[in-house]
């Protein structure tokens, strides 16, 4: 992110930080709505996260940090979403229209859906580090950086979530695969 | 293994899929928004003590006496007299040092690091002062800062340098205590109305300069200055404090729409002026002290509702501080 507009934002030039808003709202609100798999929440954690980070930009130490930093502001909003609504039971595919029927390493929409049930059923928590690492390609140590915790503590979330990933994909694998043969 | 490599590859696959525009009229939204946020250029996270109501808050006051007096009374000196201003022991020039050797920092990754701090170990802060007398920054000098974790729970920000602590239901959403060294130009002579009343000409440059100077600063409730050691170097140590349930709602603000507060340090890092803000309850044990002629504040900030052990633990830190030549830089001549 270009440094002297995060300089200007934080001096409060509204049309610095609108530039910004710009560059980032589409990556903020990709891993909004990855953690919270609902775009109507993700829409209102985005938003939320963006007024966070004009609020508390002057705050920021290190410009080259701008990224890492949203993230962190980012996943509290979504951890805040997650804390009012509370809607996370409905077990309802929410995949576009518009998606690729198949996408490269992704068997079938019978993995899409046991994915999304195993990917519902993990915690807030878990959530926003498989996102971190497995979307945003982030290192562990990053991922700790942008959490606020140990690197332990992501290795072990991380572990836990995929151990659940990987329990759902096996789960209903051999009854569901005889269904869509059918 | 190869198993585990396949779930991460079919998750990330899976991860691809799905929205990530944001909606144009969420973008537009926010920059509507923009003009009725003021931003925050506090050291100091928005509090939720403020939501609680009365009864909440007579039931915490009342806690925190007792446990005021429980830790009063332990804190007593075997030998009777009269315990110190704060709840907890800080250097003195009377203490002994640490127990415990500093180990030597070894690891470049524990320089100017952000995240959870590791107990029992050493990390470094370098960041040079600003040159200017009127501000105020996190800085350290010339040279760098070095301390001890003492226990879990503390953790470095992006945003400032802080060695914080958040306990889970305290008053602040970031942090219930903090350490950060501070670079101190200026004060405001009225810590309500502090607005416009930056001291002409500034604080002189001395330790006893700034001690006194808020010492006497207008509205919030100060200790006199007492004689103190950090890291080796002699300096003056003031407790500073906000009554509980003070009325600020006549105070000056950081701008339109933010909640009035206290002002006591003229802060700048390049965006303007700005107050040090404090908050209701708010405790702040200062120890101004000077390295190799630049004169530095330790602040060490507490909510109410802290334990002893957090407390003791901040105690720690302070205690472990030691100042250093930066490895890149001359030692200074004598």
């Amino acid at each position: 992110m270009d440094a002297e507009l995060i300089g200007r934002a934080q001096r409060g030039d509204e049309e610095a930080f609108a530039s910004l808003a710009v560059a980032a709202g589409d990556r903020l609100h990709a891993v909004a709505f990855r953690i919270l798999r609902d775009t109507d929440l993700a829409e209102d954690a985005s938003q939320q996260a963006l007024l966070t980070i004009w609020r508390d930009l002057p705050q920021l130490r290190d410009p080259a940090r701008f990224d890492a930093w949203s993230y962190r502001l980012l996943v509290r909003a979504c951890y805040a979403e997650g804390r009012r609504t509370r809607r996370w039971a409905p077990n309802v595919r929410l995949l576009p229209a518009d998606e690729p029927a198949v996408a490269e390493g992704l068997s079938s929409v019978v993995d899409r859906d046991q994915l999304e049930r195993g990917f519902r059923r993990l915690s807030l928590d878990h959530r926003a580090v498989v996102v971190l690492h497995h979307y945003l390609d982030l290192p562990l140590d990053e991922v700790a950086e942008v959490l606020g915790v140990p690197v332990g503590t992501v290795r072990s979330r991380l572990h836990h979530a995929m151990r659940g990933l990987r329990a759902a994909l096996e789960a209903d694998a051999r009854p569901a695969a005889q269904e869509v043969a059918q | 293994m190869s198993a585990d490599r396949d779930v991460s590859r079919i998750v990330r696959s899976w991860l691809e899929e799905g929205v990530s525009a944001l909606p144009d009229r969420v973008l537009d939204t926010v920059l509507d928004q923009l003009p009725a946020t003021p931003q925050r250029r506090a050291l100091w996270p928005v509090r939720r003590f403020r939501e609680m109501n009365n009864a909440l808050k007579l039931a915490i006051a009342a806690l925190a006496v007792v446990v005021v007096a429980v830790v009063g009374i332990n804190l007593l000196p075997k030998s009777g007299g009269v315990a110190g201003p704060g709840p907890s022991p800080t250097p003195s020039p009377t203490q002994s040092p640490p127990p415990t050797q500093i180990p030597s920092p070894t690891s470049a990754s524990n320089v100017n690091f952000t995240g959870t701090y590791v107990a029992g170990s050493t990390y470094v802060i370098e960041e040079p002062c600003p040159p200017a007398v009127s501000a105020s920054a996190y800085c350290v000098g010339a040279g760098r800062m070095t301390f001890t974790i003492p226990a879990a729970g503390w953790y470095a920000p992006l945003e400032a340098w802080r060695i914080g602590k958040d306990i889970p239901g305290g008053g602040s959403d970031l942090f219930d205590l903090y350490v950060t060294p501070l670079f101190v130009g200026n004060i405001y002579t009225d810590g309500c109305h502090w607005h416009g009343s930056e001291r002409i000409p500034a604080v002189g440059p001395t330790v006893d300069d700034l001690a006194t100077a808020l010492f006497t600063q207008a509205g919030p409730d100060a200790s006199p200055p007492t004689a103190v050691t950090v890291g080796g170097h002699a300096g003056k140590k003031i407790e500073l404090s906000i009554p509980e349930g003070l009325d600020m709602t006549t105070c000056d603000s950081d701008s339109p729409g933010s909640d009035p507060h206290f002002g006591r340090f003229v802060f700048d890092r390049g965006y303007g002026a700005h107050p040090y803000l404090h908050g209701d309850g708010q405790h702040n044990t200062m120890y101004i002290v000077d390295v190799d002629g630049t004169r530095l504040v330790i602040d060490a900030m507490y909510l109410p509702g802290v334990s002893a052990a957090d407390h003791a633990e901040q105690d720690q830190i302070v205690a472990s501080i030691r100042f250093e030549s930066s490895p890149a830089s001359p030692a200074p001549s004598p």
